[in-house]
């Protein structure tokens, strides 16, 4: 079943092809005006002020962090899903272990304020 | 498919799964009750149970095969001394992070972090279960490093740290690709067996790996090539981690050092005696030298614990029997040492601020007579004068060196130690100069001045009487396959 | 070979083609259904020759207005990411249906060929991997927009897709237990079963808790009420704001294509797939009664049209969601995620194996 890899480059080729086209189309298609005002970022109608690329609270950073983390853990259990029947109680255990630590994590998250948005 | 169940022996990891979880409770316990004793409490119960539960290993010897894990007398060993290290951080820390600001809730759990990943590198006997821990232990000393947040100095060096560090790493994890692609596993005992056969010490890759991971290893010891970033983090470290950094960690990296040259790569090492030689012989004269120029007491530590890792590196080059009783007593004595110095160091603060300019060493001795005692006494020993521990670990240290036929290596650290009596004693004799200003006195916990006076009198105890030590070390090597 | 890759093609052109076409009526249906809702009429002006039929023209006309419009570039944006970022919406929300089998194993003139474009056996994860690579379009848009509102905003989606991105994949773990694969087509195939000889097996049967999680996580995924923080096309200045024209309807778009990727992986995973309870290979079966034997290409046929009315059923509710809940505010959006559906789903997966493992035996 190698096939399928010839497959998903023909998928990823005609579905990258399909928007590209059109983009391509509507770049050739349109008008292009340029005018004062337009080239403004809207911002509401006000005048922008200050770069666009401007410092962003930290909280999103944090966010990043922690799914960093939890998303790692998360895919532990693919391979454990998979084999669930084979490793019978004992994989069953091992993973309700796992579970206590990466659920005691998430507790520690919480209760640092970590996940609060203010 | 069928899956074979690993045989887990849990009694062995016994101590190790204590530290975790008394870590995680600790962290716990902080999130939840914002408890500062609680924590501490929490966490020294912890260590107490690890290390009484080591003791209780001590002279069961099971490496496990196939394993991750040794369990025999010379990581028993180790353990034990890491788990004092942390025991005595804590003690020292007690007073000074209520003093200087210290986000006190993750400091306990984080120093049991680090001792757990010290525990487990000596322990380990697979390179990626050394990486992790290497990891685990440097992650935890470059938050702890930079938890003074309010000194700028502090999260400067944590900085500095951070990225040196894991620069290093990335080194260390490439040569242990290296390693793995030249002989095909990752394992101790595997290498060792892939290695033994070849000719030449095996083929070039591995000696590409060997140095590259000596390069990762190098930095965490402050060998002297890769040494620039030791002098500012000591310095802008809270003094007990400073402590915790250059004894602890180091030792670690030294014994795990010593464990990889004695089992998997026994035989490329014979290439490399040059190598190490060059570098035993930089760091020592390097590390003294620099020294001499301080005028700041914590960076002038720094660089004598540049010229320490000096010294233990000739145990390095004489690699034998010898060499590896002398290293352990070596690094036994340099913990206790550099512990008591940087403690000493903790405990002279005044207020918030600390003292780290030698001027305000002058007259101390009048103001704070037990520290200035103490501190003199490790002074001495640092620079080996008989009576004291560091005389006895030098002697064996050199007389190994000159057994081996490395008598230029024991000269030029005879002649190193010779430098370093000049700095050693400039600082002790201002302790006693009479003072010039008038210096306020400070009342300081008994917890910290208990705890280094205990050290110093460690000190004076093994420099007379050293022999109860040199047994249990020669019980500890020869766990070790022989050389 | 040259057969393989004329089948492949042809399988592309089929689900690209249903895509494409359902996206599009998508657009009608959101604008149709509101009207419903509201108690309006809704899109029904656009005509050829006078022929209405309810407005169905609309999307002609929108594809050929939006394509003939200015595409306006920002003076102060990066240029090359600011075309990137609408590709990439289209792209990643495509790619997705590599994978999801709309039907069984189809039999024709000697050869066997599987109703999915490709068989890949880490299916879940190539699913999960490129729902979450969709996330870059909208950074990519934010960043290179050169504007304040559309960094913000592309920064609230990102932080809220990763977030939910967790529950996400951990409700799958429950299915992958049950049916013991990660490839999809495993998976549709493994809901043919029955329990007590009538109810079929199907993922909602085995896992009701999970496939909640999964489809609140999945519409959070999609960024649409409730929770389309990100865009909030009626308040909020979105991650899109600095764009017109086509590559403004290529996140409009993209969007759609998400919602029917959603369905089709919740048809996937948790309403049988292609299964149509009491039809197999066979023929019509009533369970320990008789058969009524069918031919293969009808049964074929039927599987087919049962997946895309599963599909448009899913597509559908999520329509009547998005115009019946209001949204959420930003902390509780990052509430919902961290702390309700989060442990839920490590819950839900302890749950699972319990209650599996006592099943067994």
């Amino acid at each position: 079943m190698q096939g399928y890899w010839l497959a998903i480059v023909l998928t990823f080729l005609i579905a990258a092809l399909i928007p590209g086209l059109l983009i391509f189309l509507s770049t050739i298609l349109g008008p292009k005006r340029l005018t004062p005002e337009k080239a403004l970022p809207f911002e509401c109608g006000m005048d922008p002020s200050g770069p666009a690329r401007e410092r962003f609270p930290i909280k999103f950073y944090l966010v990043a962090v922690l799914f960093l983390v939890f998303d790692v853990e998360v895919v532990f259990f693919y391979p454990w899903a998979v084999l669930y029947k084979k490793l019978a109680i004992f994989g069953l255990l091992e993973m309700m272990v796992f579970t206590l630590f990466v659920g005691l994590a998430l507790l520690y998250a919480w209760k640092e304020g970590v996940l609060e948005w203010r | 498919m069928d899956i074979a169940f690993p045989a887990v022996n849990l009694k062995g990891v016994l101590p190790q799964l204590v530290v975790t979880s008394f870590a995680v409770a600790g962290l716990l316990v902080d999130a939840f009750y914002r408890s500062t004793r609680m924590v501490f409490a929490i966490s020294l119960l912890g260590l107490v149970l690890a290390l009484l539960l080591f003791l209780s290993n001590w002279g069961k010897d099971g490496v496990y095969e196939g394993a991750l894990l040794a369990v025999d007398n010379y990581t028993v060993f180790f353990n034990i001394l890491f788990l004092l290290i942390a025991v005595a951080t804590m003690l020292l820390s007690l007073h000074y992070i209520d003093l200087t600001g210290v986000d006190s809730g993750k400091y306990y759990p984080l120093i049991l972090f680090a001792t757990l990943g010290m525990m487990l590198l000596v322990s380990s006997m697979d390179l990626l279960l050394m990486f992790l821990s290497i990891e685990l232990l440097s992650v935890s000393m470059y938050i702890l490093v930079g938890s003074q947040r309010e000194r700028w100095v502090s999260n400067e060096a944590a900085m500095k740290y951070l990225l040196m560090g894991a620069f290093a790493s990335a080194f260390l994890l490439f040569g242990i690709s290296l390693v793995f692609g030249a002989t095909g596993s990752t394992s101790f005992i595997k290498i060792e067996s892939a290695l033994g056969g070849l000719a030449g010490g095996g083929p070039f890759l591995i000696h590409i790996g060997i140095a590259m991971m000596l390069v990762g290893l190098g930095f965490k010891i402050a060998m002297v090539p890769f040494h620039m970033w030791a002098p500012d983090v000591y310095d802008g470290a809270p003094t007990p981690i400073t402590g915790f950094l250059s004894t602890g960690s180091k030792i670690a990296v030294f014994a795990l050092i010593l464990r990889l040259l004695m089992n998997p790569f026994s035989v490329p090492y014979s290439q490399w005696v040059v190598a190490f030689w060059v570098f035993a012989v930089l760091s020592m004269t390097l590390g003294n030298v620099a020294a001499l120029l301080q005028r700041n007491v914590k960076r002038m530590l720094a660089y004598s614990s540049i010229a320490h890792a000096g010294y233990i590196l000739i145990a390095v080059v004489a690699m034998d029997g010898r060499a590896m009783e002398a290293a352990l007593l070596y690094m036994t004595v340099y913990a206790i040492m550099g512990l008591t110095a940087f403690g000493c160091i903790a405990l002279l603060a005044k207020g918030e601020e600390e003292r780290f300019s030698i001027e305000d060493y002058t007259g101390l001795a009048y103001n704070y007579p037990l520290q200035a005692v103490v501190l003199s006494v490790c002074l001495l020993s640092l620079a080996g004068i008989p009576l004291t521990a560091g005389f006895i670990g030098k002697f064996y240290l050199f007389s190994a060196a000159v057994k081996s036929g490395f008598i230029g290596l024991a000269v030029i650290g005879v002649l190193n130690s010779a430098i370093s009596l000049y700095y050693y004693l400039g600082l002790m004799l201002r302790m006693y100069a009479m003072p010039t200003v008038a210096v306020e006195g400070m009342g300081h916990p008994l917890v910290g001045k208990l705890a280094v006076a205990l050290l110093g009198i460690l000190i004076l105890v093994l420099g007379i009487y050293p022999s109860p030590l040199l047994g249990v070390i020669k019980e500890a090597v020869a766990a070790l396959p022989a050389i | 070979m040259f057969i393989d890759v004329a089948i492949t093609l042809l399988k592309i052109a089929f689900v690209f083609g249903l895509v494409l076409n359902i996206a599009g009526i998508l657009g009608w249906a959101e604008r149709k259904q509101s009207a419903v809702m509201q108690d309006r009429i809704g899109a029904n002006r656009a005509d050829i020759l006078g022929l209405r039929l309810f407005g169905l023209f609309h999307p002609i006309a929108d594809i050929v207005k939006v394509i003939t419009k200015e595409d306006w570039i920002p003076p102060g944006g990066d240029k090359f990411l600011h075309t990137l970022a609408p590709f990439l919406a289209l792209f990643t929300a495509l790619a997705v249906f590599a994978v999801i089998p709309f039907g069984d194993t189809l039999h024709i003139a000697g050869r066997d060929i599987p109703l999915v474009i490709a068989d890949l056996n880490v299916g879940i994860l190539f699913v999960i991997a490129f729902g979450s690579l969709g996330i870059y379009s909208v950074v990519l848009a934010g960043w290179s927009s050169d504007n304040k509102y559309s960094l913000l905003g592309s920064m609230r989606a990102a932080a809220q897709v990763i977030s939910y991105e967790l529950a996400l994949a951990l409700s799958v773990v429950g299915v992958i237990m049950a049916y013991g694969s990660v490839e999809l087509d495993d998976i549709a195939r493994a809901q043919g079963q029955y329990v007590l000889g009538i109810i079929p097996y199907w993922g909602v049967i085995a896992q009701p808790l999970g496939f909640l999680i999964f489809f609140a996580a999945a519409m959070a995924e999609t960024k649409r009420t409730p929770f389309d923080l990100p865009e909030c096309e009626s308040e909020i200045i979105g991650y899109f704001t600095e764009y017109s024209g086509f590559k403004f309807l290529a996140f409009w778009m993209g969007e759609f294509i998400e919602v029917i990727a959603v369905a089709g992986v919740v048809t996937t995973l948790y309403f049988g797939g292609w299964q149509v309870p009491f039809i197999d290979s066979q023929g019509f079966f009533v369970p320990g009664l008789f058969t009524i034997p069918l031919p293969h290409l009808l049964v074929v046929v039927i599987q087919v049209t049962a997946f895309i009315l599963k599909v448009c059923f899913f597509c559908w509710f999520m329509l009547l969601v998005r115009w019946t809940l209001p949204r959420f505010r930003y902390d509780q959006l990052m509430g919902f995620g961290w702390k309700f559906l989060l442990p839920l789903a490590f819950l839900n997966v302890i749950l699972s194996g319990v209650i599996f493992m006592s099943f067994e035996g």
